[in-house]
C-alpha cells in the first residue's frame, strides 16, 4: 500500500520534485496540482492532523485506483500531513498527470473531493489562546 | 518482538483462533477521544454493530449526541454489519481531512 502521510508540513520543494520526477514519462501532456494550505481562519495558529492511518490508506487506494481508470491518468500523487501544520503551510498535494489536460485537472478535481469525504483524517485547529476546536469541513 | 518463551504476545493476537474470548479493541479517534477518555477501548466481544452502540451509548452518554460512524476491519459498517471474532473496531467522528 502507497504511503500518502508526510509527518508535519508537506514541503514545497516536493512540487518542484514531482514535477521534475515525471519529465521523463513522456506520454503525459498536463499536470495538474492541487496544494491544500491551512488558512488562517479567526485565532486559528494551526491545524494538528490525526488519522486512522492504516484505513486511510486502504481507501486511498481504492479512490486511487479508480481515479486512474476512469480518467486514463498516466499517474497520480497524494501527500497527507499527519501533525502539526501552521497557517501558510501545506498539508495536502495532490498531482495528477495525463495524456491531455481534461482528464488530469478533472481527475485531480475528484481526488481532492474523495480525500475530503472518504479518508478518516480529523484536524484540530489550534488556536492564538491554546485553545482548540475541531475542524469541519465544508 | 517474539516473548523469550517463544509464544507470540497477546496483543498481536487478532485472529480470533486461539483468542477467541479475548477482549475486543476499539480504536476512537479525533473529538470522540474527549468523550472515551482515551483512544483504544477494551469491550466485551460483541456480535453485531445495534449491539456495540446500544452498549457505547450505555456507558458514554455523550456519544449518542455526537455524530460518528464506525468501521470494522476498515470498512465503514452499518447496523446489520455483523463481526467477525478478532474484528478492529474504530470508531470515527466526521472526517476532516484537506
Amino acid at each position: 500500500m502507497k504511503n500518502i502521510f508526510i509527518q508535519g508540513a508537506i514541503p514545497a520543494t516536493l512540487v518542484t520534485d514531482q514535477i521534475q520526477r515525471h519529465s521523463h514519462m513522456q506520454q503525459i501532456g498536463a499536470h495538474s496540482i492541487f496544494l491544500g494550505q491551512v488558512r488562517r481562519d479567526e485565532g486559528v495558529t494551526a491545524i494538528e492532523y490525526t488519522a486512522y492511518e492504516a484505513m486511510a490508506l486502504e481507501q486511498m487506494h481504492q479512490i486511487r485506483e479508480d481515479i486512474i481508470t476512469n480518467y486514463g491518468l498516466s499517474c497520480m500523487h497524494v501527500y497527507h500531513s499527519p501533525g502539526v501544520v501552521k497557517t501558510g503551510e501545506l498539508c495536502l498535494f495532490v498531482f495528477t498527470s495525463a495524456p491531455r489536460r481534461k482528464a488530469a485537472i478533472a481527475a485531480c478535481e475528484e481526488a481532492v473531493e474523495q480525500i475530503k469525504a472518504k479518508l478518516p483524517i480529523w484536524g484540530k485547529e489550534l488556536m492564538e489562546d491554546d485553545a482548540s476546536q475541531w475542524k469541519q469541513n465544508t | 518482538m517474539p516473548a523469550a518463551d517463544g509464544l507470540k504476545p497477546a496483543t498481536k493476537c487478532r485472529s480470533g483462533l486461539f483468542c477467541r474470548f479475548m477482549p475486543m479493541e476499539i480504536l476512537v479517534f479525533g473529538k470522540l477521544q474527549e468523550i472515551t477518555g482515551s483512544s483504544q477501548l477494551q469491550w466485551n466481544e460483541v456480535t453485531d454493530m445495534y449491539t456495540l452502540r446500544k452498549q457505547l451509548e450505555e456507558k458514554y452518554p455523550l456519544l449518542a449526541d455526537v455524530s460518528y460512524r464506525v468501521a470494522v476491519n476498515k470498512v465503514l459498517a452499518n447496523d446489520q454489519t455483523v463481526f467477525a471474532a478478532g474484528a478492529e473496531v474504530a470508531l470515527l467522528p466526521p472526517f476532516s481531512g484537506g
